[in-house]
């Protein structure tokens, strides 16, 4: 039986299921977020960097190591909402759930006429790691999304010739001012946009001007804009330049004996070499009784996760035989982000994964693709995947949500876990 | 085509506006002590509500002292909190703690205490550096000290007692020559240096 996808089905061009997804996204982004009226995980650091940066223009803790925009968005969003959950973790929730149409968008670009943006978008938005880092207030999300926006604007530019490039150079400065983790991925995908140009033979000397004044001086300026408060200290660029080499000579100077207190909640993530090789449960549980409880659980999102290297190798390996480096884009993204972290000498919470997830579902999804094509069952094959996608987000929701549940269901998933602090 | 030409245009003049702004809109955002003074108080406990009083915004501080702000270093000196509170409140951006030559050794054992930091101080060729969270603050012996705030007047603390006579009137030197311009003084538990500002 042949069933090989006609472009308007369902899985590939159709918006429908699309959105579904994304408001199955934000459905568990946002439901219930407010209910834990306590700081949880880093919430107390960053409100009160959020307040203290906005009221003074310094944080009151060591965050001062990371750009500030995060801090001025979440202080944006108390100002708003006041200084109660809805203030702290408003934004979270609409980043990370902005950043699964997001991803959707980019796997459109990158895989056309494929199940690829379907399957990458719904990965993200099940992933209970995701969603639980888009209930709080930690910084991967915002970082991540402005990436994802960045990435997306400047391939609307070079794929589809649009007039987007200054608006990615804008995207690319708010990147910048969140946190560093696509510092190399950011020339990487300037050098991957320049290829393509010139593939088609229009890198013209106007084209290059275009990329240096959109994605070097417009990201730059924007960059230096978001430490409005921090010059408003008194401060100017050389000693902006000299605070940038302090924080890069400081964070190399970090260890686990910094980490003290949340050693082993640090320990229970794994090291990077880890995150994607072997399952990982940990978090907080409060338990009501010994049949109930409610729990903030971390995790490696371990079935599909766990897929994510083969997935990058079988993808490489079909770029390679294609010849398409619009193929190989998304294992290199993953690659240039991983080996940051891999790279950096200090210890790092797992949560730092969150930058690499969408250049891994995009891989995964990308394989999957590949062999339902090749076993020619394309229908039956994204059907089954999508589901088990939402089977095990639904199934893992309330355990990284702090829904009150009953144990047994979940006693599976709780006899794994390797570290259980109380919340 | 016009668009491109037009955004072009507005980015490269968006660019250099904001290169220009951080140069001038942190010095902009400075205040002063006009005219300057020299004050002298009890103790530095004072100080804080000195500086605070002042109107002060996005300083220097030069302090001569035997104690800083040892809260960070691991000690228990009971004043020591108006620094920490003027780096936060924007009063102070950046600090010099200058030590007399025969308390340094005394400052370098708390150095190796750096485990309780979580930020290490990081040397320098004069002494070290506290990477302070609301910027940064210099610790040296006075012999290593050289002046560097430029035409920028800085906020000096000075507590007198801890200085020998021959490091007193190193002091002395730098206010003299220009070296080292204050509007504000703030001389501790003591006689204000006969080179005080003549305001």
């Amino acid at each position: 039986m042949n069933e090989t996808l006609t472009n308007n089905s369902i899985y590939i061009k159709s918006w429908k299921l699309a959105i579904l997804v994304l408001i199955l996204a934000a459905v568990f982004r946002l439901w219930g977020t407010f209910d834990l009226s306590e700081y949880r995980d880093d919430e107390f650091l960053h409100a009160t960097y959020a307040k203290s940066l906005g009221a003074y223009g310094t944080t009151t803790n060591w965050g001062w190591h990371h750009p500030q925009l995060s801090g001025l968005i979440m202080y944006g969003t108390i100002k708003l909402f006041g200084d109660n959950p809805v203030g702290w973790r408003s934004s979270n929730i609409f980043f990370g759930t902005a950043s699964v149409i997001l991803l959707f968008l980019i796997g459109r670009m990158l895989y056309p006429g494929t199940a690829v943006p379907i399957i990458a978008m719904s990965l993200l938005a099940f992933d209970p790691h995701n969603i639980y880092i888009s209930r709080t207030t930690l910084v991967e999300i915002p970082v991540t999304f402005f990436f994802l926006l960045y990435l997306c604007l400047l391939l609307e530019y070079v794929e589809n010739n649009r007039a987007t490039l200054p608006f990615a150079g804008l995207a690319m400065g708010l990147t910048m001012g969140t946190k560093a983790y696509f510092v190399f991925a950011i020339p990487l995908s300037v050098m991957y946009a320049l290829y393509r140009i010139r593939r088609r033979g229009e890198l013209t000397r106007a084209v290059m001007a275009d990329f240096l004044i959109a994605l070097l001086m417009l990201p730059f300026a924007v960059y230096f804009l978001t430490y409005v408060q921090w010059f408003s200290r008194g401060y100017t660029l050389p000693e902006f330049i000299q605070m940038n080499i302090d924080s890069a000579w400081a964070l190399q100077k970090l260890s686990m004996d910094n980490f003290f207190m949340h050693r082993d909640f640090l320990e229970a993530g794994g090291t990077p070499v880890e995150w994607f090789v072997k399952p990982m449960f940990w978090g907080y549980q409060r338990l009501l009784n010994s049949e109930a409880g409610q729990f903030l659980l971390h995790c490696n999102n371990p079935p599909f996760r766990l897929l994510v290297l083969p997935a990058l190798f079988a993808v490489s390996l079909n770029a390679w035989m294609k010849r398409s480096v619009r193929e190989f884009l998304a294992p290199l993204l993953f690659i240039s982000c991983y080996l940051l972290i891999l790279l950096a000498q200090r210890p790092i919470f797992s949560y730092s994964s969150t930058g690499l997830l969408p250049f891994a579902y995009l891989a995964l999804a990308r394989t999957v693709t590949i062999f339902a094509v090749k076993i020619n069952r394309e229908k039956v094959v994204y059907a089954c995947f999508i589901s088990a996608i939402l089977i095990w987000g639904t199934y893992m929701f309330p355990l990284v949500s702090a829904r009150l549940v009953p144990l047994t269901p979940f006693r599976p998933i709780l006899s794994m876990v390797r570290y259980m602090g109380n919340f | 085509m016009p668009f491109r030409s037009v955004s072009i245009t507005a980015i490269m003049i968006f660019f250099f506006g904001v290169l220009v702004w951080t140069f001038t809109y942190g010095p902009a955002r400075r205040t002063f002590v006009v005219p300057g003074k020299t004050i002298t108080v009890q103790s530095v406990s004072e100080i804080d509500g000195l500086w605070h009083t002042s109107g002060l915004h996005g300083r220097i501080a030069v302090i001569f002292a035997r104690h800083l702000n040892l809260l960070s270093l691991g000690s228990s000196f009971p004043d020591g909190s108006y620094l920490d509170n003027a780096m936060y409140h924007g009063i102070v951006r950046k600090a010099y703690y200058i030590v007399p030559d025969r308390f340094w050794p005394e400052i370098i054992s708390l150095n190796k205490m750096k485990g309780a930091l979580i930020v290490p101080l990081k040397p320098t060729d004069t002494g070290f550096i506290m990477l302070h969270e609301a910027g940064r603050i210099h610790i040296m012996p006075l012999s290593k000290y050289i002046p560097e705030t430029g035409d920028e007047k800085a906020l000096v603390v000075l507590e007198p007692r801890v200085w020998p006579q021959e490091e007193q009137s190193r002091i002395e030197g730098f206010i003299k020559t220009g070296q080292l311009i204050t509007d504000l003084m703030a001389v501790v538990g003591g006689e204000a240096t006969s080179a005080a500002i003549q305001n």
